[in-house]
């Protein structure tokens, strides 16, 4: 064994060895930028991985269709009387979305989501070490994505970017203890931090903590960023997800509930990117 | 270039266009997954390849197959490529110098391998921040990569003993 550690490849691997250690310091310098060798293998590997999160999708939605044959037919029955009813609804629905209408035009209220700028990107790649549902998407710095931007989907929000490399990102979730999001309770106003928990991330939940005892938040409340996370990470008015339960915390001083998110985070194909948005960056008080 | 040069050039191309491909299916979203947890099939060809192609090779196709995981995991660039690199090298030197080159110990190394990783990953990114109930998802962690992984080793083991073999012999011409 002596005489590989004095040969020549021995060497080598140490050269290498410094290499990759000098890699690792730059990655945790940049914070958040991966360096050219990583940018460069992501660049090569990216539309692999894309063509074959492509292929998983297909023969996902493919064999989909036989699995759920049984639970399609009773949902078929359940829907056609649900169409009657809403049927019904829908006359009253088109009152008041008029009236909501005018009301919106009166205060001058904007569309949502107008000011943000938003890039479309593919979920390409979930790891052996991907902790509570993080991914790896599609798009880059090349595409305008910077560290820490958020993500969202179609339901609501789904986490921030984490790492920035030339043509993908890697996005940890609102799942994630690492994360906090400022928070609150739509119907009452109560503001709190939604943030990952160990035990039930499992279930794809989170915790929104520090609610007031008097908040009067409910299961059931939908729950949404505030835009008061101090740090300018999020825009206001993002869905977060609905209260399912709340609880007093071990202290008694405060309230905690238990949030589910609306984005399905184990089960994403398509995500967005807020690449800019009214105040983002701006630090509050 | 000679003709030994060439079989060596063409066998350890397709070893690291097996390490890519496998890189491919492991981050594939939803395929081999199970409840939330997939395997680390770059573990095995780190090791298969370093049981029969001994620790120079076993460690340099280490730090890719490390450098691959990096850019999907949640660590920083690097981190997993000296990881790997260092299985390779010493799964090479005990095969080498201590134990023989056989399915058994290769599936041993593996699991060790695995819950040395999921360890050190799980120090660094949860046990030295103390959340509540970390060690249970460490538990889980490393239980729902170690034993998926294992079940896949011996394909894997196969395909790097059947390359092996069949460069092996005109490598000697």
């Amino acid at each position: 064994m002596q005489e590989f550690f004095q040969s020549t490849k021995a060497k080598i691997l140490l050269a290498v060895l410094v290499l990759l250690g000098a890699f690792m310091l730059r990655a945790i310098w940049t914070g958040g930028f991966s360096p050219m060798a990583s940018q460069l293998l992501g660049a090569v590997a990216t539309p692999f991985q894309r063509a074959a999160a492509d292929v998983s999708s297909g023969v996902d939605h493919f064999f989909e269709r036989f699995v759920r044959a049984g639970q399609t037919a009773d949902e078929n029955e359940k829907l056609k009387s649900e169409i009657v009813r809403m049927n019904k609804q829908l006359v009253e629905l088109e009152e008041l979305r008029e009236e909501n209408r005018r009301l919106k035009t009166l205060v001058g209220i904007q569309e949502e989501h107008k000011d943000m700028e938003m890039v479309p990107a593919a979920l390409i790649g979930r790891d052996y070490n991907s902790r509570f549902g993080s991914f790896t998407i599609d798009k880059g710095s090349h595409h305008g994505i910077s560290p820490r931007d958020p993500v969202i989907s179609e339901e609501g929000l789904v986490g921030i970017v984490s790492e920035v490399g030339l043509t993908h990102s890697k996005v940890i979730t609102i799942l994630d203890v690492s994360l906090n999001v400022g928070a609150m309770d739509n119907r009452v106003r109560e503001t709190g931090i939604v943030s990952g928990n160990m035990e039930l991330a499992g279930e794809g939940k989170c915790l929104m903590n520090y609610l007031s005892r008097e908040s009067g938040a409910f299961a059931g409340d939908l729950v949404i960023t505030s835009g008061s996370d101090k740090s300018g990470l999020f825009p206001e008015g993002l869905v977060i997800g609905t209260i399912t339960e709340v609880q007093a915390e071990s202290s008694g001083l405060s309230l905690y509930a238990v949030v589910e998110p609306a984005a399905p985070i184990y089960d994403l194909h398509d995500v967005c990117v807020i690449t800019d948005f009214l105040g983002q960056g701006e630090v509050i008080g | 270039m000679n003709k030994k040069l060439q079989y060596s050039v063409i066998h350890y191309g397709l070893c690291a266009l097996f390490f890519f491909f496998i890189y491919i299916l492991q981050s594939t979203p939803g395929f081999l997954e199970f409840w939330s947890f997939k395997p680390l099939l770059l573990a095995a060809c780190t090791v298969s390849m370093a049981v029969f192609e001994q620790e120079y090779a076993g460690a340099l196709f280490g730090a890719f197959a490390g450098a691959l995981c990096d850019l999907s995991a949640n660590t920083y660039f690097g981190f997993n490529a000296i990881m790997f690199m260092l299985c390779g090298l010493a799964v090479g030197l005990l095969c080498e110098y201590l134990t023989q080159r056989n399915l058994r110990n290769c599936m041993w190394f593996t699991a060790a391998f695995l819950v040395l990783v999921c360890t050190i990953n799980y120090f660094f990114q949860l046990g030295i921040y103390k959340y509540p109930n970390a060690e249970f998802y460490w538990l889980k962690k490393t239980v729902g990569t170690t034993l998926p992984t294992l079940v896949l080793t011996p394909p894997v083991y196969w395909m790097f003993g059947y390359l092996h073999r069949r460069f092996e012999q005109y490598k000697e011409l």
